[in-house]
This record gives structure tokens, sequence and C-alpha cells, in this order.
């Protein structure tokens, strides 16, 4: 049951990050730096699973889904204290149809430096296939 | 015959065969034939330039909101720089896997493991935005990109792809 969120990200949390492209994926299953970049965008979108369901986190990726058209092919799996600890900021920002929704914010504006952040993360994410 | 077994042994050569700079018509053909089967050595995964991959990743990425995250679409330009810098990769180099970001850069990765690979972003203004992880050891930073495979990029991906 999706409810109210609370406000505070805490560390143990896990973030997911939708999966729409074989692309970002590599062959053993692990995820490419690619769709953790927030560039153009100052934040990076994630869904904080709390206390929802596997059934209910695999339902908010299908309409991440749907809006484009294309299957969902899995989601990425990231432990908040990863985020912070590349020094960003999560912050709850509740979204229509999804409450659960969080900004990964405090990103560098270098390109360059965006990356290898994004690497690091790629790097503690775990994958998981639709 | 002769000619043809001529391209053949200049285009075997390996990176270092250079076009034939004679003036003869002989010697034109030469350099022509040895062109064309650069181009299509190069096009084909044999010598590890995923073209196709290029081509897939752009078909799938055209369209702004890619990503479901209002991803930038990929756009022509950038396919074309990202082309020519696969073209540009000296023969025998590892095969790049290809992906895009949200900005709409094309991406080419070599990778061994999680902590072990380098990222390098093509802008359609031909800016090469590169990362790497090397164990605890990080890289990153921007190369022009201005027909030739930047020394530094070259480093990573022997650092990355050689045991």
């Amino acid at each position: 049951m999706i409810g109210e969120a609370p406000l505070v990200v805490v560390r143990e949390e896990q973030l997911a990050r939708y999966i729409l492209h074989n692309s970002h994926v590599r062959q053993d299953n692990t995820l490419k730096a690619d769709p953790f970049i927030p560039h153009p965008r100052a934040d990076l979108s994630v869904t904080r699973h709390l206390q929802l369901s596997e059934p209910e986190i695999w339902a908010l990726g299908e309409d991440v889904a749907r809006q484009t058209g294309k299957a969902l092919k899995g989601r990425g799996d990231t432990l908040a204290q990863t985020y912070l600890g590349q020094k960003l900021r999560i912050l709850a920002a509740p979204a229509p149809g999804n409450p659960n929704h969080a900004n990964i914010t405090g990103w560098p504006a270098d390109k360059p430096m965006q990356k290898i952040i994004a690497l690091e993360i790629a790097a503690q994410s775990h994958y998981h296939p639709r | 015959m002769i000619l043809a077994m001529t391209t053949s042994a200049v285009i075997f050569a390996g990176a270092q065969a250079l076009p034939s700079r004679g003036s003869s018509d002989a010697a034109r053909y030469v350099s022509q034939q040895t062109e064309s089967g650069l181009n299509h050595l190069k096009d084909s995964h044999a010598f590890g330039v995923p073209i196709n991959e290029l081509w897939e990743v752009f078909a799938n990425c055209r369209a702004a909101n890619w990503d479901g995250y209002q991803a930038e679409p990929v756009e022509y330009p950038t396919l074309q720089m990202a082309t020519q810098f696969l073209k540009a990769l000296p023969l025998g180099t590892a095969a790049p896997s290809i992906g895009a970001e949200p900005d709409g850069h094309l991406t080419m990765e070599w990778y061994r493991s999680p902590r072990r690979t380098l990222s390098v972003s093509i802008s359609p203004e031909g800016e090469l935005h590169y990362a790497s992880l090397h164990g605890a050891s990080r890289v990153y930073g921007t190369e022009p990109f201005f027909g030739d495979t930047p020394e530094s990029i070259m480093d990573l991906i022997k650092r990355v792809v050689t045991a």
C-alpha cells in the first residue's frame, strides 16, 4: 500500500532507478554509469522502497515506462548511503502517483565529475531485471 | 590480381598502413582499395568497432524522454561524431560497449569490472568527457576530438583492457 512517505531519508534506505534500455546494463548484469548521470538536469530522480512491496516497486517503474511507450527492463537499487558517501544529498519529493519519489541533489556542474560519481554509484548498485 | 594482392597486403599490415601517395592510375587504385578495405574492416565487429550497436542505441534514443526521466534526444550530429571517434580508434583496439546519457550524449565503455572501467561521453560538439575507475584510483577530464583518439584516452583504454 502506497501511503504518505516520511520526509527524512535515512542511510539504510534502498532507492530505485528504473531502467528502460538494455544499453544501460552490462552483459554481467551490472549497471553502467549512464543511467546515474543527472545532466542536463540538476537532480537525479529515484524511488524510495520504504514500505513498498516488490509488486508495488515494479508498478511504479511500469508507470515510468508507460510514459515513454517502452518496456521496463529492470531497476537499479542503491543504498542511500552510497549517494551520501559521494557528498550528494537526498530530498524526499513526493510526486503525483509516486509519494516515494526523491531527488538526488548537490551534483557538481562539471560533466566529467558527474561521470566519476556516477561510476562509483553504479559500482555499488544492484541491477534487478524485470 | 597483383593489385588485389598488394591491396590486401597493405590492409593487413595493420594500423600502420598508409595510402599510397603515388600518382599513377595503379597507385590511385591501390590507395582507393586500401581506404575502402579499411572502412569495410572498421565497419565490422571482427575488428571490434560496433557501428551497428551505435546505430541501435541512436535509434532507441532519438525521441525526447527516452529514459522515462525527461532525457534529451540523441541528435544526428552526435551519432556522426561518435562514428568518427569509433573509426579513429586504432585497429585492434578492444570494442567498447555503446550507451547514451540523459543529456543526449553517446557513451563508449571499456569494462573489466565495476572498479576497472572507462566511460567516454561524446558530445555533438566533439567534446570527449571521460571518467575511469582503477581500483581506488579515479581519473576524469575532458579532451577535444579533432579526428584522432586523444593519447590520454588511449592510455586509459589500455589500462582497463590489459591484464
